[in-house]
């Protein structure tokens, strides 16, 4: 007989862990648990997926993070060969690379043997395992271990990766999708065809906080205006972009604003703007808020979003966003609220972060429709009401 | 259970901003002004390139995005590896030599691997102590921030100042008329408009930005900075009238004693410096200050006193202020009557003065 217990199956998960996907997997499974939902986590040993030399990793032992249980299993760390690089080179080319070379390809990329193995053994315990996100090895091979049971939240963007075969296979024996939004589902569609499985289930949703913009200012010594970023620090989310934006509009404005980044990986900020451009590394979640609270704006530039945590979270504190144009989701973000503003290049980011800077009260106004918006179209209920939808739905088809 | 629109109040007037009309006008904003240079861009090494040639080395303001800010490019650097890339010239020998460059990177790897372990290892244990340095910094920073409960959080948020009598402005007519008055942590400025009133020209300092909005929000002529930042930068001598209330009553004693000695030095000679303290003598007064929860201690006049004369001040004079009259004292009477409290020593320890005044002169 089959359990009742639902397994999420992110690459990582844990305190500390950062990273859109491994968050929106915390953040989801906590709700769930909380509403009475049998949760579980099965996981890789993995802290930080892009320093594969780091001998930084999580102990293999049972844990239980905020009440739910945690299995991890260690991650196949295979030495990144020249030919996997050849062949990521070719993906990121667009070139044709045979199907069974992409199989090898996601396994080299991140995978666990032994959490294969254990879904195969253990695949009756469990009701449904819902993997996130599309891209990694645990997903694929996983979802071809137990495709009986899988669900995916895939967490796509426009990318070359996006559109190899092997995930269009994958799509197809899935028992059924969550998408985050409207763009993700429309793109998904329009990559792997109209026939695959699931509905907008919305991701996640923000609890209501208030944070306290002076104590942020107060133990960081920021004065004035701020530009925030927060999120992983590197090319695929477009800091570098938003680093040399920012310098350009200080130094052709001369402008009294900063840019604070905060979250993982590194960005190179020249050292003669360093007063102005000024990188907080990891903030604890209480700062964070803090942080939003007493931003100008926020600034998410990344082009490959699948729901963007950082606007949803921005705007519970009532910010103005400045997203990239480029980026289907948050673009449709910010159109369908109006909680923000878009650039496409730097003459737009020039005049869109002027008009921000300079109107405090359509600031405040776009914060507020941005927190509308949130509140009526991300709730827990909603979610948890679509979610067990597309579960349903997926067993119905099972027989 | 209240749901999230109850907890938070969303106001209804949100329509108005048309955002595709917005980014409409930008765009078209961006064409017309497209020539005029405004827009130029360059790749942030030219931006470095340009800056350094035009201004030197840039020094960071604050300590800690200093420290956070060698961290992370400490912490780029810090995985050091053995491996390198290799090259060699296109000559008819440069397949040859690449070849043995490459047999020597072979070779040469597992000793400089041993080499590069232990180089790492030195590398994440300096950033470790770095992070704890940094992490230090900020939990002090934390700690500090409100230092307990701040006069904004007691005064504003929890509703506790003081009632104000008419002290202040007695205080202000201690001062020569002409003489333009400062008033160190001035807080939301009620010594600034009892000045105002009695016609004396007065500059507040205050470091607080919320404060500072409250004072400006009354007129005052306000400087936001930290006040011992303000008498430090003062020159020698320079300061003809400084007014402080409840002066030691809130923060460190040491700050105390290193103030007066600053403020003793920037006065001007027949400079002259007025504090308004709690009475300590007065139960009833001390009762009501203590209802503020920023206040830590009081300070006799006599030991004030002494620590100025200790501070180089000359002319001292000690007033009682703000005592209770005689409809409050008859309301005290009534609430503790049948007592037996009709001795006169009783009567003049509950109802001293609220209040001393210090006028200090240089």
């Amino acid at each position: 007989m089959s359990g009742e217990t639902i397994a999420f199956v992110p690459p990582r998960y844990g305190r500390g862990v950062v990273g859109g996907a491994e968050i929106h997997a915390r953040m989801l499974a906590e709700e769930l648990h909380a509403r009475g939902w049998p949760v579980e986590i099965l996981t890789t040993d993995a802290v930080d997926i892009n320093r594969r030399e780091s001998k930084e990793r999580f102990a293999l032992e049972l844990e239980v993070v905020n009440g739910i249980t945690v299995r991890r299993f260690p991650w196949d760390r295979t030495r990144l060969t020249r030919r996997f690089h050849r062949l990521e080179r070719k993906i990121t080319e667009g070139k044709r690379v045979a199907f069974s070379r992409q199989e090898t390809w996601s396994r080299q990329l991140f995978c666990s043997s032994e959490l294969l193995s254990y879904l195969e053994k253990h695949a009756q315990k469990y009701r449904a395992f819902v993997f996130i996100p599309y891209l990694f090895g645990t997903t694929y091979w996983g979802i071809k271990t137990v495709p009986e049971k899988s669900y995916l939240i895939p967490c796509l963007h426009d990318e070359p990766y996006a559109r190899l075969e092997i995930f269009r296979h994958m799509m197809h024996s899935l028992r059924g999708i969550m998408f985050n939004t409207e763009p993700e589902m429309e793109l998904a569609r329009r990559l792997y065809g109209e026939d695959i499985p699931g509905k907008v289930v919305g991701g996640v949703a923000f609890h209501p906080y208030r944070g306290d913009p002076e104590r942020f200012r107060h133990v960081f010594s920021i004065r004035g205006d701020f530009v925030l970023y927060t999120g992983r620090k590197e090319i695929p989310k477009n800091t570098p972009l938003l680093v040399e934006y920012f310098c350009n509009y200080l130094e052709n404005t001369g402008r009294d604003v900063k840019l604070i980044l905060a979250g993982s990986g590194s960005v190179n900020i020249p050292v003669s703007f360093r007063n102005q451009v000024i990188d907080l590394g990891y903030l604890e979640e209480r700062d964070k808020r803090d942080a939003y609270c007493a931003a100008t704006a926020i600034c998410q530039p990344s082009t490959r979003e699948s729901l963007s945590l950082v606007l949803l979270e921005a705007w519970l504190a009532e910010v103005p966003c400045l997203v990239h144009g480029d980026c289907a989701v948050t673009r449709h973000h910010v159109e369908r609220s109006g909680g923000g503003l878009w650039f496409d290049d730097y003459p737009t980011f020039h005049e869109a972060l002027d008009l921000l800077l300079d109107n405090p009260d359509l600031r405040r106004k776009m914060g507020r429709l941005g927190k509308r918006y949130l509140l009526e179209n991300y709730s827990w209920d909603a979610i948890e009401e679509r979610f067990r939808e597309v579960l349903e739905e997926g067993e119905r088809k099972r027989g | 259970m209240k749901t999230a629109e109850e907890i938070i109040s969303i106001p209804p007037d949100l329509e108005g901003v048309d955002v595709p009309r917005i980014m409409e006008d930008i765009k078209r904003r961006v064409e017309e002004r497209r020539q005029s240079g405004l827009y130029r861009e360059l790749p942030t090494e030219e931006l470095e390139r340009m800056r350094v040639g035009e201004r030197g080395e840039v020094t960071i303001q604050d300590p800690l995005h200093e420290i956070i800010f060698n961290i992370e490019l400490a912490r780029h650097f810090a995985a050091v590896s053995s491996w390198y890339p290799i090259g060699a010239r296109r000559t008819p020998l440069g397949p040859f030599i690449l070849l043995a460059k490459k047999i020597l990177r072979r070779f040469m790897t597992p000793y400089m691997e041993a080499v590069f372990d232990k180089q790492r290892e030195f590398n994440m244990r300096v950033l470790e102590a770095l992070k704890v340095f940094q992490e230090i910094i900020v939990r002090e920073r934390e700690r500090n921030y409100r230092a307990g409960v701040d006069r904004y959080y007691a005064w504003e948020e929890l509703g506790l100042a003081e009632e104000d009598g008419e002290f202040l402005e007695e205080a202000a007519r201690r001062f020569p008329p002409d003489k333009e008055i400062v008033h160190l942590w001035c807080g939301r400025g009620e010594f600034l408009e009892a000045a105002r009133r009695e016609g004396r020209e007065a500059l507040g300092v205050e470091e607080d930005p919320r404060l500072v909005r409250i004072c400006q929000g009354k007129n005052l002529r306000v400087q936001q900075a930290s006040s011992m930042d303000y008498l430090e930068g003062q020159p020698a001598d320079s300061l003809p009238a400084v007014f402080l209330r409840d002066l030691g009553e809130r923060g460190e004693l040491g700050d105390l004693m290193w103030l007066l000695g600053v403020l003793a030095s920037r006065l001007e000679r027949d400079g002259v410096a007025v504090i308004v303290n709690h009475h300590p003598r007065s139960v009833l007064g001390t009762e009501e200050a203590f209802v503020d929860p920023s206040l830590v201690r009081l300070i006799h006049p006599e030991t004030m006193e002494g620590l100025l004369k200790g501070a180089g001040f000359r002319d001292l004079r000690v007033t009682s202020l703000d005592g209770f009259s005689p409809d409050e004292e008859r309301e005290w009477m009534e609430r503790l009557g049948g007592m037996g409290l009709e001795l006169q020593d009783l009567r003049e320890t509950l109802f001293a003065p609220r209040r001393y005044l210090v006028e200090a002169r240089k």
